[in-house]
């Protein structure tokens, strides 16, 4: 379960998201929309314990910032880093020891041929083109086995083929039990994802919608009926 | 933890692994060796000749370097800008589950290894060329690697991960070690003119009690007296309150609550750092105190098609730039001349020199010109945009407009280099013309040249490498205009001699730059 109560972030004087709260049950997604500068990402950023920002947090019920809410907790950022001198192979092994995963060899293996970086195991961070480091950041993120994972933009850069993967891996996900954040404002690759839908503007959760109460209404609809002028739930 | 140490291991070996097979691994390493010995017998023939073995010069060198280094680590750890986090650390770090503690540590690896590597350093040549015993320096070493590092690691985790006292105190504390450098500083400034200046006057400065109990500072230059010259009260109480406030430090930072507020800093540091390495990459300056420009409001007519259009295109972001085509580099250049100017003047350079005065000017640019890099301007961005490689022109052409706006600069910077040491060594208009058109041509030697040293060998050699066959070529073409230039002055005068090396180097330079056009053909870098 992922909680999120009255979180504030201010940036100097100018606020860029102003008392959010929301919550996505385990094993259900929730899909943060929005323009551009609506402050997905800062809050994003904020769940992953990389800003300051008054309100709170909650993974699993722990506080967000405490090492045992952040070993059950994998985040995907927008923009992948990849450490130059380690191999693709070798950013997983790290992430195995650093959350002490018990992932195996073997699943490692599946999830490399999954998103056919197989042949790229021995390939070194600086050697990855921008949607290689976004499947890298992916694997690196399952290999946590996590209970809450956020997704930040993540189809952005990814190949056709590794975007149909991503969205079956993110239904196994949920069938796991896992609850799952994506930010996004591609809105046709998450049509068929989606449980909640928190639409964003200028800072504030200006609509909410929950799948089955919207009767599997089509979620560009929803989105533009907020967005273009109306109300939400 | 598991996972750092798998990280720190992986990324050295892998580090190590890779060097091995580059080539220019080794011409580096000759380099650092030959480097080092030179160092090395060049600091024992001062040390032998000059009779400064003592170990009181070694307790005054360690004072300097003590008094300069704490307060700026304090300053740097105080901004949150000394220890050097990277984006992949701040995507696979900061959210795993290590203690923000712990990463702060990691990240000070590279402080405490410069600890310990000072204290074998000390110790080493303490024992060698100064006069100080094998247990003093073992425990110069012992001390500075074990108490030093935990006093560093403390003050980091004090200024990082601290979340009690707020941003208004750091920058107090920056303030507060401002002051006292500057106090420091005046106070020797002060001796310096009162008094005679010598060696032993900066010792007598640095075994003022004061300067020994100013707080941790003055207390690391105390037990670095007590333990090479032997105790006095003053040393004995400031090594005391050293071991104090070491045991205290660390004690407040282990006890210290720290969730990891620090990572957004972090994370803005390793945003900035990663545009630094860029920039460094590219060969940009990076100014600290520069702020992002506001741009004016500008317009140009393109009086021009095809290439042309590149040279408006720049005027046009030059006109909106509120100094135009100045910047930081012409405010170099009239320093460059106004040094050349006082310092020929309060030397007798026109004495000293008779006729050969009009030498100094283009000697020193040579110099300078040879020896720094240059600084990345427009022209070299025209490389990283698709279009122009796209407009349909001749690469030579491209290469022209690209880089004219260069020339104009160069014009400029070159009447600030020299007219100053013009005025004041009594040089006349012909040979100032002449030098201003030299270091034009110089300016212009320097930019394709490095565009050539670009083309021809990419990042195959990596960047020393390009550097080094860049100076080659640069060396080449000067050598061959000073020889020309050196024959015509015998011959035809002292003024003929300028035009001849202009001439010639005009003429090397336009080859450079029809080779360097390459560049601008096609948008592949030679890997």
């Amino acid at each position: 379960m992922l909680e999120i109560e009255e979180l504030t972030k201010k940036y100097g004087k100018y606020l860029a998201v102003d008392h959010v709260s929301f919550t996505v049950p385990t094993g259900h997604v929730g899909i943060l929309l929005g323009p551009n500068g609506a402050g997905k990402s800062t809050i994003i950023k904020s769940i992953a314990g990389l800003l300051r920002y008054q309100g709170g947090v909650g993974i699993e019920h722990m506080p967000a910032r405490t090492l045992e809410a952040k070993r059950v907790f994998a985040y995907v950022p927008e923009v992948p880093a990849m450490f130059d001198a380690l191999t693709v192979r070798e950013h997983i092994e790290y992430i195995r020891r650093a959350y002490d995963s018990d992932i195996t060899d073997d699943e490692v293996n599946q999830l490399l041929v999954r998103f056919e970086l197989d042949d790229k195991q021995k390939k070194l961070g600086r050697e990855l083109s921008k949607g290689m480091m976004q499947k890298v950041s992916i694997c690196c993120a399952l290999a946590i086995k996590p209970k809450v994972i956020l997704l930040d933009e993540p189809m952005v850069g990814l190949d056709p083929a590794a975007i149909k993967e991503l969205k079956e891996v993110v239904l196994e996900l949920k069938q796991q039990g896992v609850t799952v954040l994506i930010s996004t404002h591609m809105l046709e690759m998450v049509k068929e994802l989606w449980d909640h839908m928190f639409i964003m503007e200028k800072g504030k959760i200006v609509g909410s919608f929950n799948r089955e109460e919207e009767k599997d209404a089509d979620i560009e609809e929803l989105f533009f009926k907020i967005t273009e002028g109306g109300e939400a739930s | 933890m598991k996972g750092m140490i798998y990280l720190y291991q992986r990324t050295i070996l892998n580090r190590i692994k890779y060097a091995l097979k580059r080539p220019v691994s080794y011409i580096l390493g000759v380099f650092i060796v030959l480097y080092i010995g030179m160092i090395f017998f060049s600091f024992q023939t001062m040390v032998e000749e000059g009779q400064i073995g003592s170990a009181e010069n070694v307790v005054t060198i360690l004072s300097g370097i003590i008094l300069l280094l704490i307060p700026g680590n304090i300053i740097a750890y105080s901004k949150r800008k000394g220890l050097i986090f990277r984006p992949s650390e701040v995507h696979f770090v900061f959210s795993a589950p290590v203690s923000p503690k712990m990463v702060l540590m990691f990240a000070g690896v590279k402080s405490f290894a410069v600890n310990i590597l000072l204290g074998i350093v000390v110790a080493v040549l303490g024992s060698f060329w100064f006069e100080i015993g094998i247990l003093q320096a073992l425990g110069f070493f012992l001390f500075f690697s074990v108490f030093e590092s935990i006093l560093e690691a403390s003050l980091i985790i004090f200024c990082y991960g601290n979340e009690r006292f707020g941003e208004k105190f750091f920058k107090r504390l920056v303030v507060v070690m401002y002051l006292f450098m500057a106090v420091i500083a005046g106070i020797a400034v002060f001796l310096l003119m009162t008094r005679e200046p010598s060696f032993q006057l900066i010792q007598e400065y640095f075994a003022f009690p004061v300067i020994q109990l100013v707080p941790i500072i003055g207390w690391t230059i105390a037990w670095i007296r007590l333990l090479f010259l032997g105790a006095d009260t003053v040393s004995l109480i400031g090594t005391v309150l050293y071991l104090a406030s070491v045991l205290l430090l660390f004690i407040m930072a282990r006890k210290m609550k720290c969730t990891g507020a620090y990572y957004e800093d972090a994370m803005k540091f390793a945003d900035d750092y990663q545009k630094i390495r860029q920039n460094q990459k590219k060969g940009i300056a990076n100014i600290p105190w520069k702020k992002k420009q506001k741009l004016r409001e500008a317009t140009v007519e393109y009086k021009g098609k095809f290439a042309k259009a590149i040279y408006f295109r720049q005027i046009l972001e030059y006109k909106k730039n509120p100094t135009f085509i100045f910047g930081w580099n012409s405010l170099l250049c009239f320093g460059l001349g106004a040094v050349i100017a006082v310092v020929g003047y309060f030397n007798d350079a026109v004495g000293q020199f008779g006729p050969g005065k009009i030498f100094i000017i283009p000697g020193v640019v040579a110099y300078v010109t040879f020896i720094f890099t240059g600084y990345a301007t427009k022209w070299s961005k025209e490389l990283e945009n698709p279009y122009t490689y796209l407009i349909p022109d001749t690469p030579l052409k491209k290469v022209w407009y690209s880089t004219k706006i260069e020339h104009y600069r160069a014009i400029v910077d070159g009447i600030l280099v020299t007219v100053p040491g013009a005025i004041v060594f009594g040089i006349g208009p012909v040979m100032t013309v002449l030098t201003v058109l030299l270091y034009i041509c110089l300016q212009a030697n320097r930019l394709y040249y490095n565009m050539l040293a670009d083309a021809l060998v990419g990042n195959v050699l990596g960047n020393l490498g390009r550097s080094l066959v860049k100076l080659l070529f640069q060396g080449v073409a000067m050598g061959m205009g000073i020889v020309a230039a050196a024959m015509a002055g015998v011959l035809l005068g002292v003024e003929t001699g300028f035009f001849v090396m202009i001439a010639v180097m005009t003429v090397l330079t336009f080859a450079g730059a029809v080779i360097a056009s390459v560049s601008f053909t096609r948008m592949e870098v030679m890997e």
